[in-house]
């Protein structure tokens, strides 16, 4: 087991180089010159080559990657042209905003997801199924931004109900107050949350719906479920444990495969709702050229869904012990 | 299925019934036509084809006319679908963004089929070195998160047609190489690829003429699926300021657009949004459906 995590975290390193060597390549065609932008359309010749030397933009590209590669084995991920600060800093300021938001999603989309499937599963055919795979295939053709921008006419602008966009407190950052007594900061950020993590996580909770269904479904029809009917289970002991249990297997792959997704969806979501994560650090990056922060967001991102993926493999062994890695 | 049979046998043999490539068409069509959410994709694919080719007869105006007078007028009687802050007819601007929608879907599918089939047909039949080197350049693909990778491509190449298409057809090409590799991995241990080849059939020829027909079935499902998602790719670069530019109507622009009027004339930011569901919807529909017949395997 030991030795096959080893290897799973060894064979991250050539992702990883062949990303950042990608992102190198593709940052190369970009037209627009940094230190130009950095310094407008006024700047001289003289001081646009100035900051051209400082930041390294004079160098061949081959040594530049050289130079980010030795300064990321040192933890360093460079500075940020646009805002003269560690890109390190801003992602890892960045970083809660979009965890949180990304659980909060999965949380969403697990949980609606799940229960929707196991409910159509066991009354296949009937109304209430059709109506919830119709309503999972809308979700899934559904664009996320339209979605959100929908709520917040809906919930936020029409009723009031909800704030426009932002962030508030922080779900997280919210819960020493907990401590003190104070509930104030913890409902802000849950009102913050609720649209944008239900915007995320309703494309998910569809996917995940129909994965539910169709491998409960398969699992209802095996013996082993046959039995324990026969010894006089009650059905819903049956299904929710005994049944759920295998027919989780396939979801939780799906789960982990879509964090990736979902990271993606993140950067649309974060620009709709004014979240201040990852994404639109990334998307703003890309807007002002700022490469330090675009190659730093896309190593991360990247980086976090080749651990979700590993994480997941190991999930297996905990949930089906007929699986075990060598 | 019994169903399906039943009727041919019973049914008096006749000239259709008798070619055998007319038949398996016809029972082909039997079995999609009994579904009837792919009957319904079909049509809602078949509904916005038609509204992108006759897109100037069907639209009531001119897309690009702007009106400062009629600016953010609501739905009416007249104008079915309001107008925007241009006082362009919504309407209008809906119909003709189906062009773009439909051109990139269609233009960036084909660019990741035409790029991921060889490299999946060329990993899955040769497999060993050559297998592990194109597997792990796809894995590194796939690591990226697409939206991303599809941002940076296009503000490198600049936001234009092609290079949206670019963009997202490159995007893609991992998930249509995967696939292609896992049917040619099972089609080329079979027996009459050994016999192709004995009979002195060129690589090329075994690959893409005996390989390939045999893994078309899973690369149609998928790349009808896949059109549904390149359009929300290019509906998701639009709305981001990075794909199709103003003023060209594109759904995705559209959408990004109507946010600033929310308050006023929320109807800006709806109907570009329903119309890239329904198109999605149609195409999602449409791929469910044609899983179900082509190939009951990949069920899931």
């Amino acid at each position: 087991m030991a030795r096959y995590i080893l290897n799973r975290l060894a064979l991250i390193v050539p992702i990883i180089l062949g990303v950042t060597l990608i992102i190198f390549l593709i940052l190369a065609f970009i037209p627009g010159d940094p230190a130009q932008l950095m310094l407008g359309e006024a700047a001289s010749a003289e001081a646009v080559a100035a900051l051209r030397t400082e930041l390294g933009l004079d160098k061949p590209l081959l040594i530049r990657y050289g130079i980010f590669l030795k300064q990321l084995l040192q933890g360093d991920l460079g500075t940020s042209y646009l805002q003269r600060a560690p890109v390190l800093k801003l992602i890892v300021d960045r970083l809660p905003a979009t965890l949180e938001l990304t659980l909060f999603a999965m949380f969403v989309g697990s949980v609606i997801g799940v229960v929707a499937g196991i409910i159509s599963a066991t009354k296949q055919h009937s109304l209430l199924d059709y109506t919830a795979m119709f309503i999972s295939i809308l979700g899934v053709s559904m664009p996320v931004f339209w979605l959100g921008i929908m709520l917040i006419l809906f919930f936020s602008v029409n009723l009031g109900w909800l704030p426009v966009s932002g962030r508030g407190p922080g779900v997280i950052a919210a819960l020493p107050a907990i401590l003190n007594g104070d509930f104030d900061p913890l409902i802000q950020g849950l009102r913050h949350i609720l649209l944008p993590s239900i915007t995320l996580g309703t494309g998910l909770a569809a996917l995940i719906a129909r994965m539910t269904r169709s491998s409960m479904l398969e699992i209802i029809r095996q013996d082993y479920v046959k039995t324990a009917k026969a010894k006089g289970l009650p059905g819903k002991l049956v299904i929710w444990k005994h049944a759920l249990k295998n027919a989780l297997i396939p979801v939780i792959t799906a789960l982990g495969l879509q964090f990736g997704q979902l990271l993606g969806g993140a950067v649309l979501t974060e620009s709709i709702f004014a979240w201040p994560g990852l994404g639109r650090l990334a998307v703003d990056a890309i807007n002002a050229r700022d490469f330090p922060v675009i190659q730093g967001v896309v190593l991360v991102i990247t980086l976090g869904v080749v651990l979700v993926n590993l994480i997941v493999d190991l999930i297996y062994t905990f949930i089906d012990p007929r699986i075990r890695y060598s | 299925m019994e169903v399906a049979t039943v009727v041919e046998q019973n049914s008096k043999p006749n000239f259709m019934d008798t070619h055998p490539r007319i038949k398996s068409m016809l029972s082909f069509c039997r079995r999609f036509a009994k579904s009837k959410s792919a009957l319904f994709g079909l049509i809602l694919v078949l509904l916005v084809l038609i509204t992108a080719i006759f897109a100037p007869q069907l639209a009531p105006g001119d897309p690009y006319a702007i009106n400062l007078m009629k600016r953010l007028a609501p739905p009416s009687g007249e104008e079915l679908l309001g107008r925007d802050d241009f006082g362009r007819d919504i309407l209008s601007r809906i119909i003709y963004g189906s062009r773009v929608s439909l051109q990139v879907g269609i233009a960036s599918t084909l660019v990741a089929l035409g790029i991921g089939v060889p490299l999946g047909l060329v990993a899955g039949y040769y497999g060993g070195r050559i297998d592990n080197l194109i597997m792990r350049f796809l894995d590194i693909m796939m690591a990226f998160p697409s939206i991303l990778l599809a941002l940076t491509l296009v503000a490198a190449f600049g936001a234009s047609m092609i290079s949206i298409i670019l963009a997202i057809g490159v995007v893609s090409v991992p998930k249509y190489a995967r696939i292609t590799r896992s049917s040619a991995l099972t089609v080329k241990s079979m027996e009459y690829i050994d016999a192709a080849t004995v009979l002195g059939s060129s690589t090329f020829r075994v690959l893409f003429k005996h390989i390939l027909p045999n893994c078309v079935a899973p690369i149609i499902v998928y790349a009808t699926m896949g059109m549904a998602g390149a359009i929300l790719t290019e509906a998701g670069l639009s709305f981001l300021g990075m794909g199709t530019q103003p003023p060209t109507p594109s759904w995705g622009g559209m959408l990004a657009n109507g946010r600033e009027f929310l308050r006023t004339a929320p109807h800006i930011a709806t109907f570009p949004g329903i119309a890239i569901m329904l198109t999605v919807l149609g195409f999602n529909l449409l791929g469910d459906g044609l899983r179900d017949v082509l190939d009951p395997r990949l069920k899931s």
